[in-house]
């Protein structure tokens, strides 16, 4: 699902919400949520940051072919982490909302 | 002291030097190994020790008195403003630099940290370079080869 759409998603269930006297509760278990992933974003984006420093102090000895094939890994895998960067930025922006409506 | 209490100190030391200490605080054991990692890898002369709560970290600041300390806000028992608060109440550890690396910082804990001196806040997750940057700003100029330490250090 794409962010966009997700929050679409997110913005209907919590206005069905507004008036539930959980709404503060799950506002706090999503920014829990988003600290925890944050953490494991945060390990990741250091742990990219070395791998990509060692290949290329190792580029030299890998064969062209691989090399390549190792770089585009890591590049989809980097992809793949600003995307669960996006998809927390719409759980916060939801805590968000959820305090705003209590 | 605030922090002399008896309880176990989860710390390592992953290199004995006379140069610049940096303490890493924060309970994601995985993002303290990456972090303490890039900061030795950065910084080949310096010390580098962790602790994975607020209180363990306190007591690592009031004995090692580093030039650096990195800290993480929400830590189960004593919270990094807190440590913050401790440190700040402590004369003798006045010249720690403090610079907040965490994962959700609401504006009211991040303007009560600055109301404390801490020098940045920086959201995870935290871009390498601006790591980098921070200790190149925060940390005393990297010792080289046969150089002296400098007196009082």
């Amino acid at each position: 699902m794409e962010a966009k759409e997700l929050i679409k998603g997110l913005e209907d269930i919590l206005t069905g919400l507004r008036a539930d006297p959980r709404a503060g509760e799950l506002a706090q278990l999503l920014r829990t949520t988003c600290h925890d992933m944050n953490n494991a974003l945060g390990t990741l984006s250091l742990e990219f940051f070395s791998v990509n420093a060692i290949v290329d102090d190792v580029s030299a000895a890998l064969p062209p072919s691989e090399l390549a094939e190792l770089k585009a890994a890591l590049l989809n895998a980097e992809g793949a982490r600003d995307a669960c960067e996006e998809l927390v930025g719409v759980l916060h922006a939801s805590a968000r909302a959820l305090d705003r409506t209590n | 002291m605030a922090f002399m209490r008896e309880i176990q100190v989860s710390s390592q030391t992953s290199i004995a030097s006379p140069g610049a200490t940096v303490v890493i605080v924060d309970d994601d054991a995985s993002f303290v190994n990456a972090l303490a990692r890039m900061v030795s890898e950065r910084r080949p002369d310096a010390r580098v020790l962790t602790a994975l709560d607020g209180f363990a970290g306190g007591m690592l600041v009031a004995a090692e008195r580093p030039d650096l300390l990195l800290l993480d806000v929400h830590m189960n028992g004593m919270d990094g403003v807190e440590v913050c608060r401790r440190i700040r109440a402590n004369v003798e550890l006045a010249s720690v630099q403090i610079v907040i690396l965490s994962g959700h910082l609401t504006p009211e804990s991040e303007s009560e940290l600055r109301r404390l001196g801490v020098l940045n806040c920086f959201h995870k997750p935290v871009p390498p370079q601006r790591i980098h940057a921070l200790l190149h700003e925060h940390l005393p100029p990297r010792l080289m080869a046969g150089e002296e330490t400098p007196s009082g250090s």
